[in-house]
């Protein structure tokens, strides 16, 4: 009798598994990182090195259907918030080539009055502010649009 | 007389022929431009030139459409060379867009399009390209005079050695008349003095990432940029959230 069940029971088992394989329960296809999961996984930084080129040839793709592309050199970069101390989302900054070369994020200062926001935007030459009064901002460098990644 | 009767057919006949002919450009019997087309090699990088007369006045990197660099090169000759046999002339040159991208027409004929691939290894933007090649057209036809000056031509971002600021409101190009918010814009100030807002164009990058670009413009009501101004400060309604 004991025999019978386990029998009974391992053939259920069975049929669920091979059940489950057939209809590709177990086997659901591989799918490669998207830029929601990387933003998930690594941040903002991560999100940036990885999808920085494409985003700024996205940009300028969209300003350029507009005829509105800048003729200087553009690049994508983190925003720092030096009032959160975190990075809120990126940058493309536009400028001389030498000095968007220079420009590794952007330092985001915040003012907030009610329901408007005011955010003074500085291109540094780090990631993220240094710990002294300095900032490293380059100059001759400006903003060309903010990316924000709170979808 | 008799003689006369006989030549002045003949003389008409060899007019007429004249006429015709691909060596006179029908705009007031001014000899048509020669374009031709020629394989070239820059830095190791097979490319197609087109000429009018002696001057390049086009460089073509890229293959695109199953074309090499040679054979689009050939094509923009021959369109070139059709558009002034129907009598269009070097004013009929223009740069435009079609298909959202930035093209060469001479008329309602399509001459070369500017295309980003083609743009960044020239190291400009498309109609940076399209508007370089439409100067070195002009200026080849007509090489007396310099081309027209066309806003943005061959401009490069200029360097802020006296850089001012200016407050400015951010307006969408969708509604005009409405303010998002202030900009304060930065650059030489010459530059600066023209813009009177930043126009605020929107778009979504991959379903992950909103992009909010800014315009710096000459005009309150669209959007003709300004070159070699940008943002540096934004007052918004809490549209991005910093």
């Amino acid at each position: 009798m004991t025999t019978r069940r386990v029998l009974i029971t391992l053939s259920i088992v069975a049929l669920l598994v091979s059940g489950g394989i057939f209809s590709g329960y177990f086997t659901r296809p591989a799918r490669a990182l998207d830029l929601g999961d990387i933003l998930l996984l690594g941040g903002v930084v991560l999100v940036v090195s990885s999808f920085g080129g494409q985003i700024n040839s996205f940009v300028n793709d969209v300003l350029g259907t507009h005829q509105a592309e800048a003729v200087g050199a553009t690049r994508v970069v983190p925003i720092f918030s030096i009032g959160r101390g975190t990075y809120v989302g990126a940058a493309q900054v536009v400028g001389v080539p030498a000095n968007v070369r220079r420009t590794q994020g952007v330092a985001s200062v915040n003012v907030t009055i009610g329901n408007i926001e005011g955010s003074g935007l500085v291109p540094i030459s780090t990631q993220r502010p240094g710990g002294g009064s300095s900032l490293n901002t380059v100059s001759g460098v400006g903003i060309s649009a903010v990316i924000d990644f709170h979808l | 007389m008799k003689g006369l009767r006989i030549i002045l057919p003949i003389a008409a006949v060899a007019v007429l022929f004249l006429l015709t002919s691909t060596d006179v450009w029908s705009q007031g019997g001014t000899t048509m431009p020669q374009v031709t087309a020629r394989a070239a090699t820059i830095n190791n990088m097979p490319v197609g030139e087109v000429l009018v007369g002696d001057t390049v006045v086009l460089r073509i990197r890229g293959s695109a459409g199953g074309y090499t660099p040679l054979q689009r090169a050939n094509i923009v000759a021959s369109r070139l060379t059709e558009s002034f046999r129907q009598g269009l002339t070097m004013s009929d040159i223009q740069v435009g867009r079609l298909h959202n991208q930035s093209v060469l027409m001479m008329g309602d004929n399509l001459l070369v399009t500017a295309d980003w691939r083609e743009a960044r290894l020239s190291n400009t933007t498309p109609t940076g390209l399209a508007v370089s090649w439409q100067q070195n057209m002009l200026a080849a036809l007509n090489p007396g005079t310099p081309g027209a000056v066309v806003a943005g031509s061959q401009e490069t971002w200029p360097a802020w050695t006296n850089p001012t600021t200016k407050v400015v409101p951010i307006v969408s190009l969708g509604t005009p008349g409405v303010s998002l918010g202030f900009a304060q814009v930065t650059g030489p100030t010459e530059r600066v003095t023209q813009v009177q807002s930043v126009v605020q164009l929107s778009a979504v990058f991959e379903r992950a990432a909103r992009i909010f670009a800014f315009v710096p413009s000459s005009e309150t009501a669209g959007m003709n940029r300004v070159q070699g101004v940008a943002v540096t400060a934004l007052l918004q309604y809490q549209l991005v959230q910093f």
